[in-house]
C-alpha cells in the first residue's frame, strides 16, 4: 500500500493555491469516492458529527446540490443557507454572518458569492474550512477539478500533450479561470476560444491561445468546453445579440464535424439550449455533460473529506 | 527498524494447511451444502493470504469458491486522521452478499479495528447469513471485542512491535513473516 502524502490545507479557495501533487491527491480520493456512489447504502461514515453549513449568496442549483449531496453522502449534516434568506439583507456583514456560523459550532462552511475573494477572506477570519463554490469572476476550484476528472476518466490520468479548447464567455467566467490553472498544471495545452470581446489577448498571459476562428480553435482539440453565455451580463455590450453569437459561435452539428472524431464536448451547466450548443448535440454520445455532473459528487466529497480532515487533525492537536 | 523474528516459509505453509483444513470441516458440520460460500480478503494485506487460502480451500471442498476484496478505509475509526491511501485495492465483490456465508480474510489480527471496519463495508453491500473470520497471525492487543474463528499462527509481540507479512503467491518458499522492533 502507497500511502498518499498527507493533506494539509484548510481551504480550497483556488486551484493556482494548488500543487500537483495536491490534484493528484484530490483525484485518488475521488476515485475512492466515486466507486461508491453505485451502492445501495450510498451513506459512509467518514464525516459523521460534522456540521457543513452551504452558505449560498448567488443563485446556483447543481453546484449547491452537489455540495449538498456530497456531504450527505459522507454523513455530515448539512444546513444551507440563501443569501436572500439570510440576515445579508438586512444589512448584516459577511464577517458577522461567518463568526456567528462558527459561534454556533458548525464545522465548515461552503461558500458562493459574487464578489471575487470572498472565500479566501472568510478562510483567514475564522478556523472552519471554507470551501470555494464560484465568487465573482475569480474562481470556481472544485467545477475545475470535476472537469478535469472527467478528462482523466476519458484520456486517461496523464493529460499532459492533450488539447482543451474552451469556448465562450471567458471574459466573466470563473469556471474558465479555474480550468486555465488546472489543466495547465495538468500539462494539457489550453485554446481560448469565442469573440474577441469576451476573449481578449490578455489571456495569453496565462500561458494559453487565444484564437478567434473558430475551426482552427476546434481542429486540434480532443476536449470542447462550451460555456453558458450570461443573458444577464454581456448581450447589451459584448456582442450585439444571441443570434449574432450562436451563428459565429454556437456549437452545431456542422461545427462539431470539425473536431477530432473522438473529442468530447463538456459544459459545467446550465446549458442554454441552441444558443452555445445544438441540443442533439447536448445529448449525443460525445457529451459527458451529465458525467461531470455525476464526478462533480465524487470530487465534491473528495475536497470535503480533505479539508475536513485537517479541521480534525488540528482538534486533536 | 530490526527483524527481531522471522517466521520461514515451512512453518506458514503448513500452517495455511491447518487453517484451511479446520475450515473445511466446520463448513462440512455446519451443513453448508448448497449454500452460497465466498472468501473476502481485506485490502491490502489479506489479499494474498486470502489467494492462498482460496486454492487450499478449494481442493479441500471440491468446489468452485468465488473471491473477493474489501476496502474498510471509509469505515476506519481514525478516517480523518489519515488520507485515502493513492493506492489501493477497492471493494470488489462480484458475488451476491445477501444470505451468503462469507470467510473473510486478512493478514495479522491486532486491535480488531480492521475487521470491524471490514464488516461496516461488508454491511453496507449486503447481509450476509454469516461471517467467519481467518487469520493468517494473531498478534493478540485486541481493543475490540473481535476474535478469529481461525487462526494461523499465534504470535507474541508487544504493542511497539510490528508484524510483516510477506506472502508471494507464486512461490511459497519465499513467505516469511517478520516481527520488527520499532
Amino acid at each position: 500500500m502507497t500511502p498518499s502524502p498527507a493533506w494539509t490545507r484548510k481551504d480550497l479557495i483556488a486551484i493556482e493555491d494548488l500543487s500537483r501533487e495536491e490534484l493528484d491527491i484530490i483525484f485518488a480520493t475521488a476515485e475512492s469516492f466515486k466507486s461508491t456512489l453505485g451502492r445501495s447504502v450510498k451513506k459512509l461514515p467518514s464525516l459523521r458529527g460534522v456540521t457543513v453549513v452551504n452558505l449560498f449568496m448567488e443563485p446556483s442549483t447543481r453546484t449547491r446540490l452537489a455540495f449538498e449531496i456530497a456531504a450527505t453522502r459522507l454523513s455530515a449534516d448539512v444546513i444551507s443557507v440563501m443569501g436572500d434568506a439570510s440576515s445579508l439583507v438586512k444589512g448584516e456583514t459577511l464577517r458577522d454572518t461567518a463568526l456567528n456560523i462558527q459561534a454556533l459550532s458548525a464545522d465548515m462552511i461552503i461558500m458562493r458569492h459574487s464578489a471575487a475573494g470572498a472565500a479566501k477572506y472568510l478562510s483567514e477570519i475564522t478556523d472552519m474550512p471554507v470551501i470555494n463554490a464560484g465568487d465573482g469572476a475569480h474562481a470556481h476550484p472544485t467545477q475545475a477539478l470535476l472537469d478535469a476528472y472527467t478528462l482523466r476518466e476519458k484520456f486517461g490520468p496523464d493529460l499532459t500533450g492533450k488539447h482543451v479548447t474552451i469556448l465562450g464567455d471567458i471574459l466573466f467566467s470563473r469556471v474558465a479561470r479555474s480550468n486555465i490553472w488546472c489543466l495547465k498544471k495538468l500539462g494539457a495545452h489550453v485554446t481560448l476560444a469565442g469573440p474577441s470581446t469576451l476573449v481578449p489577448r490578455e489571456f495569453e498571459n496565462l500561458g494559453v491561445r487565444v484564437c478567434h476562428d473558430l475551426k482552427q480553435a476546434l481542429a486540434d482539440a480532443d476536449a470542447v468546453m462550451l460555456l453558458r453565455i450570461q443573458h444577464e451580463r454581456q448581450t447589451s455590450t459584448h456582442f450585439p445579440s444571441l443570434g449574432e453569437y450562436t451563428s459565429m459561435f454556437g456549437l452545431n452539428k456542422r461545427r462539431a464535424a470539425w473536431l477530432k472524431p473522438n473529442a468530447i464536448i463538456m459544459h459545467p451547466g446550465p446549458i442554454n439550449r441552441g444558443v452555445e450548443l445544438d441540443s442533439d448535440l447536448a445529448d449525443s454520445s460525445r457529451s459527458v455533460i451529465l458525467d461531470q455532473v455525476t464526478n462533480g459528487i465524487a470530487v465534491r466529497m473528495a475536497v470535503l473529506y480533505l479539508c475536513a480532515s485537517t479541521k480534525s487533525l488540528s482538534t486533536a492537536q | 527498524m530490526n527483524t527481531q523474528t522471522t517466521i520461514e516459509a515451512g512453518r506458514i505453509t503448513q500452517a495455511l494447511e491447518r487453517l484451511s483444513a479446520d475450515i473445511a470441516e466446520a463448513l462440512a458440520q455446519a451443513d453448508g451444502s448448497g449454500e452460497k460460500l465466498a472468501l473476502i480478503g481485506i485490502a491490502n494485506g489479506g489479499l494474498p493470504f486470502c489467494q492462498k487460502l482460496a486454492t487450499s480451500l478449494r481442493k479441500k471442498l471440491g468446489c468452485e469458491l468465488p473471491v473477493g476484496s474489501v476496502d474498510m478505509t471509509f469505515h476506519r475509526d481514525d478516517v480523518m486522521a489519515n488520507p485515502i491511501p493513492a493506492a489501493k485495492s477497492r471493494t470488489d465483490l462480484p458475488f451476491e452478499i445477501e444470505g451468503a456465508t462469507l470467510i473473510l480474510a486478512d493478514d495479522v489480527i491486532h486491535s480488531g479495528r480492521t475487521v470491524r471496519a471490514a464488516l461496516n463495508e461488508i454491511f453496507d453491500l449486503g447481509r450476509p447469513k454469516r461471517v467467519y473470520l481467518a487469520v493468517l497471525c494473531d498478534r493478540g492487543g485486541r481493543r475490540l471485542p473481535v476474535q478469529p474463528d481461525f487462526v494461523g499462527l499465534v504470535l507474541d509481540t508487544d504493542p511497539s512491535q510490528k508484524v510483516k507479512v510477506n506472502l508471494d503467491t507464486e512461490n511459497p518458499s519465499l513467505d516469511t513473516v517478520e516481527i520488527l522492533q520499532a
